[in-house]
């Protein structure tokens, strides 16, 4: 037989908790971070690099014949969660038309976005050809800029090396930012498990180390927090 | 006969939760995610194809005289999530005014986009004839531009691309679920002859997003 426990206020005035119609028991959530001192969570900032080397940042390399692989890895310690990826593409003459970093054409093969994890291989985005690929990949976010009938600025920023200049000189650029939570729903954003061969991996499968426009770059950023544990 | 409890900080500190007036238990979530190392949780991203046949995404199809319909559909053993869905709208011509794809006026019945659960079919928009009509439904997400090109990319070949976000439209805080082991689908409906009389280039699809629930 259970016994029936009425969970009452442990300071001050009598009162006892109230559980509503369809078995809800009332809560009332507090404005205050818990006090918590075990400071188990820690800022996460890491440039995707080469094979993850940690070093080679710039993507302008030669996917072609054999891919080339831009990661983040797991953690031995800790688990580290990816709540947002900064993308920057920019060049001379970088357009959201049929263009990747000035190429004025777009990708033959395109990039693939994934992780790993114990369930394979987890596309995020394939076929990544040009630069409106990366700003539709991430549903325009940020949204700033405005097409004209002389000018087409929208979600293209000026100056992102010297020389730039507004009006698609010299290295204006994108820089979409792929928010995990909002899009795809992940709370606390994407996991690599520690301990594990997790990891999220950016896939060239073309020739970026020619027929780019002038100033070409590209680059990510995966922001997010690593999670200790004690 | 009940007795009453009292829940005790199991530190010792010695401590007791407070209920507030209404009956209220006072509650503090942690900022940091539980130890959960089981890995049930993966990125779900699909197109809408034709009845579902994961392949033939474009949607310039002729729907006047039978509708014809994109979706996805539940997994066997996976519950899905659809937290969010960008369409992808161009044409030479595009604009928001009486405009579908640059053919310069209305679709005449328009696209039809529901789910469909054990409580049947649910529309989610209905008479959708005009790139505004998709601007709108999305709640005009992600916004840029101004005036003749507000939500218009103009470079290349025009294009609107809106982000439908269930959380903040219809505040489904998980996203749409498509229950495994059902027939429960999300689909778009054509209803109009989108294979002829639109702007040049013209292109149309849906992209899915969410994630998926692997059962253990």
């Amino acid at each position: 037989m259970a016994t029936i426990s009425k969970i009452s206020n442990g300071e001050g005035e009598k009162r006892l908790v109230s559980v509503e119609t369809g078995g809800y028991v009332k809560v009332q959530q507090s404005e205050y971070p818990p006090n918590d001192g075990r400071d188990l969570q820690i800022i996460y900032r890491n440039f995707l690099t080469l094979n993850n080397d940690g070093t080679t940042t710039s993507m302008l390399v030669d996917g072609s014949t054999t891919s080339q692989l831009f990661y983040i890895q797991s953690d031995p310690v800790n688990d580290i969660y990816i709540t947002s990826l900064s993308i920057i593409i920019q060049a001379n003459g970088i357009s959201l038309g049929q263009d990747f970093a000035g190429d004025t054409t777009g990708l033959v093969n395109g990039f693939r976005v994934y992780y790993e994890d114990k369930n394979g291989e987890i596309n995020i985005g394939t076929d990544l050809t040009t630069n409106f690929d990366f700003i539709r990949l991430c549903q325009g976010n940020p949204a700033f800029g405005t097409d004209s009938a002389t000018n087409n600025d929208a979600f293209i920023i000026p100056n992102l090396s010297t020389g730039g200049a507004k009006g698609k000189n010299p290295a204006d650029g994108i820089i979409p930012v792929l928010d995990i939570n909002t899009i795809f729903g992940f709370e606390y954003g994407l996991k690599l498990f520690r301990g594990t061969n997790n990891r999220l991996v950016f896939e060239i499968n073309d020739d970026l180390t020619t027929g780019l426009g002038v100033d070409a770059g590209m680059n990510v950023i995966a922001y997010g927090f690593e999670r200790k544990f004690e | 006969m009940s007795k009453n409890t009292y829940i005790t900080d199991g530190g010792g500190s010695g401590r007791n939760a407070i209920v507030d007036e209404g009956g209220y238990l006072r509650v503090q979530s942690s900022f940091i995610p539980p130890d959960d190392d089981r890995d049930l949780k993966v990125v779900y991203r699909n197109f809408l194809t034709l009845d579902g046949d994961g392949t033939t995404n474009s949607m310039l199809v002729d729907g006047s005289t039978t509708s014809q319909t994109f979706y996805i559909q539940a997994e066997p053993n996976s519950d899905i999530y659809i937290t969010t869905i960008s369409f992808f709208i161009q044409a030479d011509g595009l604009t928001l005014g009486n405009d579908f794809a640059g053919n310069g006026t209305l679709l005449t019945n328009g696209c039809r986009l529901y789910y469909e659960d054990k409580n049947g079919e649910i529309n989610v928009g209905t008479n959708l004839d005009s790139n505004f009509s998709f601007v709108r439904l999305c709640q005009g997400n992600a916004p840029f531009g101004n005036d003749t090109f507000a939500f218009i990319k103009n470079a290349g070949v025009p294009a609107i691309f809106p982000n439908l976000n269930f959380k903040k439209v219809f505040g489904f805080n998980q996203g749409l679920k498509l229950l495994s082991g059902t027939n429960n689908k999300l689909i778009l409906e054509i209803n109009d002859d989108l294979s002829t009389g639109l702007g040049t280039n013209p292109a149309f699809n849906v992209l899915v997003f969410g994630f998926k629930i692997i059962k253990e």
